[in-house]
């Protein structure tokens, strides 16, 4: 066989036919999703994810959580995800409509977090576990983000948003921890983090 | 050269000898400069990578270890080793095996090797910045691309540039038979820039909506291994181990099968990374399918390399080359049945989501590729630089430590990865009591980081007194090919009629 | 959506009549006769088949026994023209 360009002809339609079958073609029917209504709610879902979440998508893909954290939830009888509580549906093409870049995640070294936003709505253990999750969570081996909060010094009153840490996490006398404005986006983000409304292809 | 001069000399079985030495030294000598460019360059990568794998395995089970530093958080310094890795080390590494090759079994010199060096060049700028950019905040959670976007249009301009001199050495090729490597270099050196630049566009400067995302990603991360590193991986062990043991493939019928089927059916594989994902059933399905083929073309492979080196398997014993390919070439139809059937529903819902994959990704880039082109370049290497390696013991340690190490690493993460994946799925295992459950493995992991890095250390020191012929002066048993000696025995006549 | 069906179907019939083109040609033109020689193009007379091309620095090769090529199986191969690499395929 001397025949360069029949090869080059073969490498050619081969790698031609798996661009169209898995590029092209879901292009094709997933391209022109936009947000539905569903049943009785009022309106369509998802919404676009906007404001300070938009900056904290920015910090969870920078410090790369999407290395131990899905955000998706497995059908029904298909793993545990249900009865893990993290999701009451599966999830679909739909709900990933607005994220850029969509981080679903290949890796649980941590929980799924497609409905963190639901099981955990408070800013104050997001806050407190990100600075180091130790405190809320013994044993985790999930990384400490400190370097999103600063240390200053309290003048008069301690601020509002500072971390109440526990004694044997507690810092000198006269400091305080505060989020700062990342840390604050990261968790706008979580909270966002809501894919338990109904959909016409998922109803719960 | 005119068929008068050739006709002046006798051609006894010596001088037809001396012939073919001196056009293969001339041919390895044209790509002495570009190919150990990207062989230094890779290696200088291959520690870079591994220094930063160690620190993020070892985050993995002792998270304060380095906390304070932003730019070397988990996911940062796991995706810089990613990435460094990827494009640093085994696509460099990668592109110096493949020019070598191509400018061989063409019979022709290497084309433009001043550019290729330029090409080199901006390569691994555009590495190095990437590199930072991903420790420095700028990084991208797309998996396999997470280099800040303005490094993509460098890097797909630098192999361009590759591929082109590639393909216009291949042009000038005097060899009329296209060897079967030829098809599979062929085929990696046009695959990586379309994979490359349609992920790219598709991702990072026009993404696409939503999961589409995440369909671009996997068919590239996937066709990264499969189309590229796999290909060229091939392309070394057709070579090689036919040419150290002295025999011809056993079947070239099953090689060139095995080429088409890899073409076919490796390119549709990738989504079976989204199983139980939100996307389109078909679509699954359809890499699914696609994974389970993968046996033909590992099948053929396998029964290729078994049959040709079977009555020779204790040669491994004397060579360097063929014991490094022949552990890579065993590892690539492991990795490739143990990645059909990782793609299978049933085992996927288990081994999703845990480090099963990781290990399983570290068998395919690690254990077949890396280690086959430690192979090729304990190879390549001395007929570049015209020096024999500085110690046969040192070679040793390379093998059983970085051999011992990934073994040591691929069975205590797939373990771990099994159980983390059954415990996962049984809702009655508190998540805490699974990430304890991985501790002792994750533990092992770094043990086994930390013998790769010592074969690695060791590998570069080899590789360094070679480029300055340190060590004892030996031609032997390497056959190194000196153009001018045989210009003294033969003269400067065209071919043996 | 019926467009992408068109698509694909077309691709579909045309990858395939090429293919099925491809492989008459192939027949038609003999490309599967003496396939085997090809494997056998990476040799020369320099580095002739049953030689080994690599060993360890500073040790002495494989002992005779080990190298010991067997040779009906060498026979079988159908060499090209051992005087030059290449040429005979060239010119079928
Ligand atoms: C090294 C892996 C790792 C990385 C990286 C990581 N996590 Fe975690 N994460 C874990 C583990 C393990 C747990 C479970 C233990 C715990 O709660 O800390 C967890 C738990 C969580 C939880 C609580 C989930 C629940 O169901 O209670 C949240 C929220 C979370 N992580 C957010 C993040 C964010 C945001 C980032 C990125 C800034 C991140 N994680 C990065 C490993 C990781």
């Amino acid at each position: 066989m001397n025949h360069g360009p029949l090869i080059f002809l073969g490498v050619f339609f081969t790698f031609a036919s798996s661009w169209l079958a898995l590029v092209f073609t879901p292009y094709v029917q997933l391209q022109h999703l936009t947000a539905a209504k569903s049943g009785e709610t009022a309106s369509s879902y998802p919404r676009p994810i906007a404001g300070l979440a938009l900056v904290g998508q920015r910090v969870y893909s920078r410090d790369g959580c999407m290395y131990c954290h899905t955000q998706q939830v497995r059908p029904e009888g298909f793993g545990a995800d249900f009865e893990r509580g993290w999701g009451p549906r599966r999830t679909v093409a739909r709900d990933y409509i607005y994220d850029r870049p969509v981080m679903l995640g290949t890796m649980r070294t941590g929980p799924d977090l497609a409905n963190i936003g639901v099981r955990q709505p408070s800013v104050e253990w997001h806050h407190l576990h990100l600075y180091n999750p130790r405190i809320t969570s013994p044993g985790s081996i999930m990384p400490s983000y400190a370097f999103l909060y600063r240390k200053q010094k309290i003048v008069g009153q301690p601020s509002d948003d500072a971390l109440e840490l526990p004694e044997e996490y507690a810092i000198e006398p006269g400091y305080e921890i505060v989020p700062t404005e990342e840390a604050r986006a990261l968790v706008a983000y979580l909270l966002r983090q809501d894919r338990t409304y109904p959909l016409p292809e998922a109803e719960q | 050269m005119s068929d008068a001069v050739a006709a002046t000399v006798e051609w006894t079985p010596e001088k037809r000898r001396a012939y073919f030495a001196r056009e293969r030294a001339g041919i390895d000598a044209s790509t002495r400069l570009p190919v150990l460019t990207f062989f230094a360059a890779s290696v200088f990568w291959l520690l870079v990578g591994t220094t930063l794998a160690i620190i993020a395995s070892v985050k993995m089970h002792w998270p304060e270890f380095l906390e304070s530093f932003s730019w070397l958080t988990f996911g940062r310094a796991r995706s810089a080793h990613l990435d460094t890795m990827a494009y640093g080390w085994t696509a460099q590494v990668g592109l110096g095996v493949s020019l070598w090759l191509i400018a061989r079994l063409a019979r022709a010199p290497l084309r433009w090797p001043r550019l290729l060096v330029g090409a080199a060049g901006l390569w691994n700028a555009a590495v190095l910045a990437g590199a930072i950019g991903v420790l420095g905040g700028q990084m991208q959670s797309v998996e396999w691309l997470e280099f800040p976007p303005f490094v993509a249009p460098l890097l797909a301009l630098a192999f361009v540039v590759i591929a082109m001199s590639a393909l216009t050495t291949f042009g000038d090729r005097q060899e009329g038979h296209i060897y079967v490597s030829q098809w599979y270099l062929f085929g990696a050196l046009f695959w990586f820039p379309w994979l490359y630049v349609v992920a790219n566009v598709l991702i990072l400067f026009q993404p696409v909506r939503g999961v589409l995302q995440a369909s671009v990603n996997w068919w590239f991360a996937h066709n990264y291994l499969g189309l590229y590193l796999t290909p060229i991986g091939l392309a070394s062990a057709y070579y090689l181990i036919p040419k150290v043991i002295g025999r011809p493939v056993y079947s070239y019928y099953l090689s060139i099968i095995g080429f088409w089927a890899l073409a076919f059916f490796y390119n549709s594989a990738g989504i079976h990374h989204l199983i139980g994902g939100p996307m389109p059933a078909w679509l699954i399905t359809y890499s699914i399918v696609a994974s389970v083929m993968m046996l033909i073309p590992v099948g053929t492979v396998a029964i290729n390399h078994h049959m040709t080196t079977v009555n020779h398997f204790r040669l491994v014993l004397y060579s360097p080359t063929l014991r490094f390919i022949v552990f890579g070439a065993m590892s690539y139809t492991a990795v490739s049945v143990q990645g059909a059937l990782q793609s299978l529903r049933t085992v996927n819902e288990v081994s999703h989501f845990t480090h099963y994959t990781v290990a399983h990704a570290h068998l395919g880039v690690y254990a077949f590729f890396t280690m086959t082109m430690f192979g090729s370049l304990y190879y390549i290497v001395p007929r570049l630089t015209k020096w024999e390696w500085a110690s046969a013991r040192l070679i040793r340690l390379h093998f059983w430590m970085t051999a011992g190490g990934i073994m040591l690493y691929f069975l205590s993460l797939t373990w771990a990865g099994w159980y983390q994946g059954q415990m996962l799925n049984d809702a009655n295992v508190p998540f805490m009591d699974i990430v304890k459950y991985t501790l002792p493995y994750l533990r092992t992991r770094s043990i086994a980081a930390v013998m790769l890095a010592v074969g690695h250390l060791v590998f570069a020191y080899l590789f360094v007194l070679n480029l300055l012929h340190r060590g004892e002066p030996r031609r032997d048993p390497t056959i190194l090919g000196d153009v001018k000696e045989y210009r003294d025995m033969i003269g400067s006549e065209g071919a043996p009629q | 959506m019926h467009a992408v069906y068109w698509v694909i179907y077309g691709t579909v019939i045309l990858f395939g009549v090429t293919v099925v083109a491809a492989f008459v040609w192939a027949i038609r033109t003999h490309q599967f006769q003496k396939f085997q020689q090809g494997a056998v193009s990476i040799f020369d007379p320099d580095e002739p088949v049953g030689e080994m091309t690599d060993g360890f620095p500073g040790e002495s090769g494989p002992p005779p026994e080990v190298l010991d090529c067997d040779q009906d199986e060498l026979s079988k191969l159908d060499p090209p023209d051992p005087t030059v690499k290449g040429t005979s395929i060239r010119h079928e």
